[in-house]
């Protein structure tokens, strides 16, 4: 049994995908950058052809959809359903007035609305604009029919990037044990060879370069996404904006999270499940995991506190000493 | 002929009756005596004991509901545990657990399990922050590396170890 590991840029995000195999894992790794295209082709709001903007230029009207977004989009119904409505995909337009129209990458920043590509002066708001519920979004499962509520439209990015990584760690399994990371939410089936289970780091949240993990766990068979306010953040006018959308005001959410991680056997769930603690804030939103079948999650504040739930903590393996970073990735 | 017949059934007759007669009685008595017995043991029963019965016998299964699902709240002051080096892994309620207090920066730290199904290999290196996106990605890079053995010090691989942060989109 090999191990193999690719490196590529996807979805704005640097994906790792391990595979243990007998087979040619090479060759089997090969393929994944083109699946992830194929997911990232439909799914991503920034690319103004794809099927999800061209679905969200469609809104009050039946459109029918490919089997990939409508999947997705299942999935990001049923993430909203379990988070009370808190991860919700209908937060674009207060995504867009908030500053967040461009896929973020070294030299962007989203002080003001763009003008050009998909977010164009007529998605600006003075006010924050209203997030109509998730429930609003009907769909015709026979068909894969989908109709957005009025001038509402839906970005994926809560989910999407999770249930791409499952989709493809799922083709995998097929070929043998494998960890597939898409930009920091992970997905792992089976375990190493002669290991219980995948070792996961958990950064250290800042943007600060070359900061020690803060834990390790050991898992197989889930996923495993953190999301938070620590890097996605700008500057609009005098106000410090973030990413994170609270549907209930349309604003970026006021908490005292910095990030979250949580353990999920459902991708998309585990992505949900962080934004949703990002928005409640650490004691409520622990309060909340603790009222679900998956309990498993851990909050950074920004004091800097830990906190994490029992599931989470038997997780916990120890740390390695920190050793120097490979050249590949200076 | 027949007075031999009529004998035969009189005597039949006399019989059934006889065995149902006694059956009755038997039947009869036994509940007398249950219900004697009963009368006995109420008048056992205290006051307390009594509504204890009471108490257990309208209990609803969403009552019990409830009850299982009172969890504490989790504040900075509520701490329900804290990891320490020395804690072993004990079965209990959801709870909440301080890993690390406000303002310090160390890692957590944990110490091995004692049994052995527990013993993990962590990552041999340490993570390299992610490019941010390249305008022009690289070619996929695809590396052979072997398994790394169970619990044994590996030199650097050549790609990163696994991490889980806020995605950089």
């Amino acid at each position: 049994m090999k191990q193999y590991v690719i490196s590529f840029e996807a979805m704005g995000s640097r994906f790792n995908v391990w595979l243990e195999s007998e087979a040619d894992g090479a060759e089997v790794l090969q393929r994944v950058p083109a699946w992830v295209e194929e997911y990232e082709a439909v799914l991503s709001r920034f690319r103004p052809q794809s099927e999800l903007s061209r679905l969200n230029t469609r809104a009050g009207r039946w459109t029918e959809t490919s089997a990939i977004l409508f999947q997705a989009l299942q999935k990001a119904r049923y993430a909203a359903q379990l988070t009370n409505g808190l991860c919700n995909p209908l937060v674009l337009p207060a995504l867009l007035a908030a500053g967040y129209t461009q896929s973020f990458r070294r030299g962007f920043s989203p002080s003001t609305p763009q003008q050009d590509g998909v977010g164009s002066s007529e998605d600006t708001f003075s006010a924050p604009p209203i997030v109509p519920a998730w429930s609003e979004i009907q769909v015709r499962r026979k068909r894969r029919l989908v109709k957005l509520p009025p001038n509402a439209k839906i970005d994926l990015g809560g989910t999407a990037k999770g249930w791409a990584a499952e989709q493809i760690a799922e083709r995998l399994s097929a070929y043998g044990p494998c960890l597939v990371d898409a930009g920091g939410d992970l997905v792992a089936r089976g375990a190493p060879q002669g290991q219980p289970g995948w070792t996961i780091r958990i950064a250290e949240p800042g943007e600060e370069a070359e900061q020690p993990p803060l834990a390790a766990i050991c898992v197989t068979d889930c996923a495993v996404a953190t999301s938070g306010v620590d890097f996605r953040r700008w500057r609009q006018g005098d106000r410090l904006r973030h990413h994170l959308i609270d549907p209930r005001n349309g604003q970026p959410a006021e908490t005292d999270v910095l990030s979250a991680t949580v353990v999920h056997p459902d991708a998309a769930l585990a992505e949900g499940y962080a934004k949703t603690l990002v928005l409640m804030g650490s004691e409520a939103g622990l309060n909340w995991i603790l009222h679900q079948p998956q309990q498993a999650a851990l909050v950074v504040r920004k004091d800097r506190a830990v906190l994490a739930t029992e599931a989470f903590r038997r997780l916990l393996v120890p740390l390695e000493q920190p050793t120097a970073p490979h050249p590949a990735h200076s | 002929m027949s007075a031999a017949k009529l004998n035969a059934t009189k005597r039949f007759a006399v019989r059934m009756s006889l065995v149902t007669g006694s059956t009755l009685a038997t039947i009869i008595g036994a509940q007398s005596l249950a219900m004697l017995d009963e009368q006995a043991f109420s008048a056992l029963i205290t006051p307390e004991a009594a509504q204890v019965e009471q108490a257990t016998s309208n209990v609803t299964p969403a009552d019990s509901f409830t009850l299982q699902n009172s969890v504490p709240t989790a504040t900075n002051a509520a701490v329900t545990s804290e990891a320490t080096a020395t804690a072993n892994p004990v079965p209990a309620a959801p709870s909440i657990v301080i890993l690390r207090r406000p303002g310090q920066i160390a890692p957590v730290t944990v110490q091995p399990t004692a049994a052995p199904a527990q013993a993990v290999q962590s990552a041999p290196v340490q993570i390299a922050p992610p490019a941010p996106v390249q305008i022009a990605p690289p070619a996929p890079v695809v590396v052979q590396q072997a398994a790394p053995a169970p619990v044994v010090a590996q030199q650097a691989a050549p790609a990163p170890a696994p991490v889980t942060r806020t995605s950089r989109r």
